[in-house]
């Protein structure tokens, strides 16, 4: 699995890299806040209903650097941190609390859309990236791949609002954890 | 534009290769366990039977891994001294054992939590984060091995680490969270 995961990244910044020349290079600067909740994570299976499949929602907040440099894609890389509410349940007539995780993730999404540019944008996007759980005495890393759905226009021609709703997939050898964000932020545009 | 079917084949393999983990979850499971009072002269089994829950059986075949668990439930300590408790798992004998030394001498008996520390005559109700993190390597290892390669019937016994115990176990439960596909 990472062997397919490493050559697809390897071959999409190939992609990106080989196209740098082919256009003008445009930069901005963007932070976001928003909501994050765990997807499919501790689902308790006794007593299972379509609400059960996200788990306590937790704040998020980042900051991104979109990058146009090739036709159609803009590059963004990122970073995010998520921070997930304790879980409480009762096992046996007993109530117990589960700490939720802090997390923190690092990569670049490529978004199929110049964000960079004025006007209404409705754009997808896929994401590579370094994703760490933690809680207390505890700690998990792994690649993670993101997808996504982003809305985003101009307020004038340095300042644009985004919206997006993604869902996080941090690999764990043969299955993952997934994480659902939806974020608003204010992205500023250095050049015209 | 051509670099671009470069990226955007990379991106596509990468979904592919994605599509085995877009199907999983982390599935929890729970166990009660019957209370009881164990002494060092008197051991209680804690039969389970990973079985009597439906999901499991459906989705047995796609476990992957555990990726947390816990031993839960209130302990009364019903001595004046200090003690910890561990729990041990054997397979399912004929009768459960009632001594110490016949359980461990059982080869598939192993260690899978402790140790759990109650003061002389305390009542405490162990956290859930405290206990996730008492399970050991070989026990979390046992408990895998038993999901996903055993039938999923096994025997837990609580113990008393060393010298003479008396203890009272009430609520207790045990509790799994699969890394399965769905």
């Amino acid at each position: 699995m990472k062997r397919w995961l490493a050559l697809a990244a390897a071959v999409a910044l190939l992609g990106a890299g080989s196209a740098m020349a082919t256009e003008e290079l445009r930069v901005g600067v963007g932070a976001f806040a928003g909501l994050s909740a765990p997807v499919l994570q501790d689902v308790d299976a006794s007593s299972f209903s379509p609400g059960d499949a996200l788990g306590e929602t937790g704040s998020e907040w980042g900051v991104r650097v979109p990058v146009k440099v090739i036709p159609v894609v803009t590059i963004e890389p990122y970073y995010a941190q998520s921070s997930y509410d304790d879980r409480t349940e009762t096992f046996n007539g007993l109530s117990y609390s589960r700490e939720g995780w802090d997390r923190k993730a690092i990569g670049a999404n490529f978004l199929f859309a110049n964000t960079l540019a004025t006007g209404f944008k409705f754009y997808p996007y896929v994401g590579i990236g370094s994703t760490k759980l933690e809680r207390t005495d505890e700690e998990l890393s792994d690649f993670t791949w993101n997808f996504g759905l982003g809305m985003g226009f101009s307020v004038n021609e340095k300042i644009s609002v985004h919206v997006r709703s993604q869902l996080d997939l941090m690999v764990t050898d043969e299955t993952s954890r997934k994480f659902g964000d939806v974020t608003a932020g204010l992205q500023y545009n250095f050049q015209p | 534009m051509k670099s671009l079917r470069w990226l955007i084949l990379g991106l596509g393999i990468g979904i592919l290769a994605s599509g085995c983990i877009l199907t999983s979850g982390q599935i929890q499971l729970d166990f009660a366990v019957d209370d009881g009072t164990v002494t060092s002269n008197g051991l209680v089994g804690m039969p389970i039977n990973l079985s009597d829950e439906e999901e499991y059986q459906d989705h047995k075949e796609d476990i992957k891994n555990l990726s947390d668990l816990a031993f839960l439930g209130k302990f009364t300590n019903n001595t004046p001294n200090a003690f910890t408790v561990e729990v041990w798992m054997t397979q399912p004998t004929t009768l459960p054992y009632t001594d110490e030394g016949s359980m461990k001498a059982d080869p598939t008996a192993v260690k899978i939590w402790g140790n759990f520390s109650l003061a002389g005559n305390q009542t405490k109700q162990i956290d859930w984060n405290e206990s996730a993190h008492l399970f050991t390597k070989a026990g979390k290892d046992a408990l895998l091995k038993e999901a996903r390669d055993g039938d999923g019937n096994f025997t837990l016994y609580a113990i008393g680490s060393s010298g003479t115990y008396d203890f009272d176990i009430k609520n207790g439960a045990l509790v799994l969270v699969l890394d399965a596909g769905i």
